[in-house]
């Protein structure tokens, strides 16, 4: 590659990622509308997150006495870990501003975890450490979902770097995609783990006031102003680059080998528009049809997400032909 | 002592120095004097600090004697330092040292954290409740370190087991320091003083017995091979019958099993090193335990052809010891207690990719054995990463702990620490740095080693199911589950152990502090520049990953001698090429400099506003008044939901199980509930002591008894005994 495809692909991804995140609010405001009209109210708009997060960032922030700069640095941290992973993945062109693997990936989301239940820790009060019990909780459940997931596509492709493994699914194309029941379990199992890590219904209910019911939300309580904007926007951009990981890595259409061929681009568009709209659509009906789970019982649906690709795994092996 | 002398006249020479017996005498005389000197003017302040002077000195002569064969890595050298002459019909008792690659890592480490743990000790043994024993300690020490190194050149089976035997009890008398400071000034509890009582002794017994098999398992090679020296032992290696090198395998796994600490055996770690004087819990904990990690290498990839199903066996151990010891560390209530056992969880992960290189390292149908070969190299390279990150990440951890001991005139349970960065900022950033580094994070050095371990263990995976060993495949699954559970229960674990003693508000009064005469400002300069040192080097192994993978990829291409291709050197990351798929390691990727600078950026432009200051109340509690010590989450709270997953063997103490060991772990010290667990392993052991003791009596009743009618009989039955064997052995006489 000469260094002028290398300065293309690198200005592509970087407006690809970019993009991504200052669109990011606007996917939730669409999944807040679409389920409010489902519930057959108004909605305050698909522009109402974008609205939220200006006012918020022109607050002041609140930080408690008790609390240290591990507090106040963790808004940054986790805006930082989450913009960086949008930048892993391709969205509408192949090109990536960041070339890493699977197991990165799981150890950034792992490292926000960590910086936020230190956080909820720092403030020194029941509700913070409420919070990162279960928020750490919820992380030893995902990531060996995660890296069952990741040992599955180990087992089925021999590589989990993450441009290598988006190739190998575009030359399968989305109907020899369908033939393949091992995938198949593989999605429906980080379908799940998407529900964990964005702490959806039945994981989490993102819309709840209520304390006690709160995982994840019950450190976000603790902050207001502008780091709460902050922290806000980067959970939407996690949001966001879960729906795109499985939207694109598990509908692999179109295929997006022909690197930089405009006329691709031009269709792959629409088609990344349109899975997000699909998902979302998803999204928002399953969380009509659910109810919370109570807290330990969380651990079915996170065994299950194991499970799937436990079976995915071993039918990998012994369907290959020594 | 004499040729010791005059070859110190032969130093002019600088070449010498690099004789490995010359270097060997000098660094005894060094560590030697430093050992003798405190104990002869045991009441002068000078020369506990003389002592640590020439431990510091004696560390670097070390490091810079393992430099110099190692950077660049040059053949294997031995030398005779000492040879017996005094009995003729003997075999000659001698003490061989060898300077290899994988020695010289490990001197190299052994002595860089003894250099440390010197500077550092400096300031720490002045600690009130170390003032009394610095003398003794500062002289332990000296032995501890100079042993220590000695073993791991040690070149044949007596200078080995002797210089482990000497570790043994130099460290034996660092643990005796527990039980005599509360013999000076009173034990806090009974259940302290039992500990600090029963440490040494466990630890002697636990000692002993490992040395023992080790003894059997090197003396079983040392019969065919007809000498004494390591390197014969390598020469027969490849000849030894399957059986016998089976046998010599499950003896030097239990025996190096035992001193590593691997599951059930790890019940004397979290018991014994807490009772030793915190500061040199680094050198002991952070470097000198993996000495039996060393020894296996040695023993199961040089004296032994290695075989696969030692590989899934220790594989199978060290993960299942990683997922216990991880467990019981969340468990623990206090500082010491819950690092001793998460040292050990981390053993569990170096062994681990050592028993996926076991795997590899011998042949499997279906591999090919190039292939194999490499993939060995990389699990070996993954398994000496982790060590040197563990080394140097709970070497900062335990550094940290010994500073916050040193501060709070030896409070370490979390229940009275919190807020601790705010009171003593530096030592608790450095403890952070610590904890994220562990718990694996980028861009922090634990990430680069759990990264290079999984990818071993897939890169595993890729071969046999290329092979068809579906059985051995989904072995490596189970195991890689285990292990990623360990890894996820780490960083909750260093949740816990940062969140309750670090952050939040002091759940120690101002005026409790004040009455125990807590340290006003942070610890002094020689610790804090040591912790810094460390964290730096956290942060360097963890961004330049490709200079350290080089030299681990030469050393393991000369030690145990498998190759894979060198990673080019770069300051992008770390790319290796395997058999299965070529495999990167990004960090520090210039672009995701970039993206942290826009970071920086977005903080200065909209996010630091002076005209919108923060605000800065009191902690919401919902209208009631807020305490520290009674509105903030324990550790016991914090660990519920973890805690209710697993199965619960764990949970219920039963006041009829024998107590040789104190099984019952505290979870929270509350006044109206305390909250108990039992330590299951413990309790395992208890009965196993239970059993011991009750045959020794069974000895004593019947076998010996005193009745000199039954001591007749016995030498008549040896008599008979001895001819019969004489016979069968000489061959009855025609």
């Amino acid at each position: 590659m000469n260094l002028t495809a290398i300065l293309l692909s690198g200005v592509i991804g970087l407006a690809q990622g970019t993009l991504l995140i200052l669109a990011a609010p606007g996917v939730v405001g669409l999944l807040r509308t679409i389920k409010a009209q489902l519930q057959l109210r108004q909605g305050a708009g698909v522009l109402q997150p974008y609205r939220d997060l200006f006012k918020l960032l022109r607050k002041p922030a609140v930080r408690s006495n008790a609390t240290s700069w591990i507090f106040a640095s963790t808004p940054s941290v986790l805006f930082v870990a989450y913009s960086l992973l949008v930048f892993m993945v391709p969205v509408v062109h192949p090109a990536t501003l960041i070339s890493g693997d699977f197991v990165l990936a799981i150890y950034v989301l792992g490292l926000a975890r960590f910086s936020l239940s230190l956080a909820g820790l720092d403030t020194g009060t029941p509700f913070g450490g409420l919070g990162s019990s279960r928020e750490m909780f919820f992380h030893f459940l995902t990531e060996i979902g995660l890296v069952l997931v990741v040992v599955g596509l180990m087992i089925h492709w021999n590589t989990i770097d993450v441009q290598q493994v988006f190739e190998a699914h575009w030359r399968l194309g989305l109907g020899a995609f369908f033939t393949r029941p091992e995938l198949l379990l593989l999605t429906l199992s980080l379908a799940l783990l998407v529900l964990f890590e964005s702490e959806r219904i039945p994981i989490d209910n993102p819309s709840t006031h209520l304390e006690l019911t709160m995982a994840h939300k019950a450190i976000l309580l603790e902050y207001a102003g502008r780091d709460l904007a902050l922290v806000e926007w980067a959970e939407m951009i996690k949001l966001t680059f879960l729906l795109t990981l499985l939207g694109n890595l598990f509908l692999p259409f179109p295929s997006l080998l022909a690197t930089g061929a405009i006329p691709v681009v031009l269709w792959s568009v629409p088609a990344y528009g349109g899975k997000m709209v699909l998902l979302v659509l998803l999204l928002a009906l399953w969380e009509l049809g659910q109810p919370k789970l109570r807290l330990r019982e969380v651990v079915a649906p996170g065994f299950t997400a194991m499970l799937l690709s436990l079976v995915a795994i071993i039918y990998t092996i012994y369907t290959t032909e020594g | 002592m004499d040729h010791i002398l005059t070859d110190l006249t032969d130093l002019t020479n600088l070449t010498n120095l690099l004789a490995p017996h010359r270097a060997v005498q000098v660094i005894t005389l060094l560590f030697g004097v430093g050992v003798v000197v405190p104990l002869i003017w045991r009441t002068r302040g000078w020369s506990s600090r003389a002592g640590l002077g020439l431990a510091l000195v004696g560390s670097l002569a070390s490091a810079g004697w393992a430099a110099g064969w190692l950077l660049p890595v040059r053949l294997p050298h031995t030398a005779v330092v000492w040879r017996s002459s005094w009995l003729e019909a003997l075999p000659p008792l001698q003490w061989e040292v060898r300077t290899d690659a994988l020695s010289g890592l490990f001197v190299l480490l052994i002595a860089a954290f003894a250099a440390v743990v010197a500077i550092y000790s400096f300031a720490a043994l002045e600690a009130p409740h170390y003032r009394q024993q610095r003398h003794r300690i500062v002289s332990a020490f000296n032995l501890f370190a100079w042993a220590t190194i000695m073993t791991v050149v040690a070149n044949d089976v007596f200078s080995l087991l002797a210089m482990l035997e000497l570790m043994t009890l130099a460290f034996g008398y660092l643990v005796l320091y527990k039980h005599a400071l509360y013999l000076d000034e009173g034990a806090p509890d009974a259940e302290k003083e039992t500990n600090a009582r029963i440490a040494p002794q466990v630890y002697l017994i636990v000692s002993h017995t490992s040395t023992a098999l080790l003894l059997v398992a090197l003396l079983l090679l040392a019969i065919p091979a007809r000498s004494l020296s390591l390197d014969m032992l390598r020469v027969g290696a490849s000849q030894l019958p399957p059986i016998l090198a089976n046998v010599v395998f499950l003896l030097a796994l239990g025996g190096l099993g035992i001193r590593a600490g691997l599951t059930p055996a790890h019940v004397w770690v979290s018991l014994v090193h807490p009772s030793s004087p915190t500061p040199t819990h680094a050198l002991s904990l952070g470097i000198a335990i993996k000495v039996a990690v060393y020894l296996m290498i040695r023993c199961f990839f040089e004296f032994l052809p290695p075989q696969a199903w030692w590989g899934y066996v220790l594989l199978l151990v060290a993960v299942y010891t990683a997922l216990v010891n991880v467990w019981y560390a969340i468990a623990s209530h206090d500082l010491k207690t819950a690092l001793a056992y998460h040292s050990i969880e981390n053993i569990g992960i170096i062994a681990a990719a050592i028993g996926v290189a076991l795997i590899f390292a011998a042949p499997q149908p279906g591999i090919d054995p190039s292939s194999a070969q490499t993939i060995a190299a990389l699990a070996l390279v993954a398994s000496l990463y982790h060590l040197i990150n563990h080394a140097v990440f709970k070497g900062l951890l335990y550094l940290c702990t010994g500073a916050i001991d040193y501060l709070t005139r030896q409070v370490v349970d979390f229940e009275r620490l919190g807020g601790l960065l705010r009171l003593y900022p530096w030592t608790s950033a450095a403890f952070l740095v610590g904890s994220a580094a562990i718990a694996g994070f980028p861009p922090f050095n634990g990430y680069v080693s759990e990264w290079l371990t999984l990818q071993s263990a897939l890169v595993a995976l890729g071969a046999l199911k290329g092979a068809a060993l579906r059985i051995e495949t989904i072995i490596i699954i189970f195991s890689l589950i285990l292990l990623v559970a360990a890894f996820a229960l780490t960083a909750f674990c260093f949740v816990k152990i940062a969140g309750m003693s670090l952050l939040g508000s002091p759940r120690t009064s101002a005026e409790t502090r004040n009455q125990e005469q807590w340290n006003q400002h942070d610890a002094p300069w020689p610790m804090r520049a040591m912790m810094g040192l460390m964290a730096g080097l956290c942060l360097a192994l963890g961004l330049l990953p490709a200079f350290v993978a080089r030299s681990l990829v030469s050393i393991v291409a000369d030690t145990p001698g498998y190759t894979i291709a060198p990673p080019p050197p770069s300051i992008f990351g770390l790319h290796l090429e395997t058999p299965i798929s070529s495999i990167t390691l990004v960090v520090a990727h210039p672009l995701m400099t970039a993206l942290a600078l826009t970071l920086a950026l977005l903080v200065l432009v909209g996010y630091v506003n002076r005209y919108r200051p923060t605000l800065r109340p009191d902690p919401w509690n919902c209208g009631t008044p807020y305490t520290a010590d009674g509105t903030q989450y324990t550790g016991a709270a914090l660990s519920f939901l973890i805690r209710g997953i697993s199965a619960d063997p764990f949970r219920r103490a039963d006041p009829a199980a024998p107590e040789h060991l104190p099984a019952r772990m505290v979870l929270a010290r509350s006044k109206d509930y305390p909250q108990v667990v039992v330590e299951y392993f413990r309790r395992l052991a208890n009965y196993a002591t239970d059993g011991v003791l009750r045959s020794a009596r069974w000895i004593g009743m019947w076998a010996q008894n005193g009745d000199i009618r039954q001591y007749l009989w016995y030498i008549l039955i040896a008599n008979i005994v001895a001819l019969v064997l004489f016979l069968v052995l000489r061959g009855v006489p025609a």
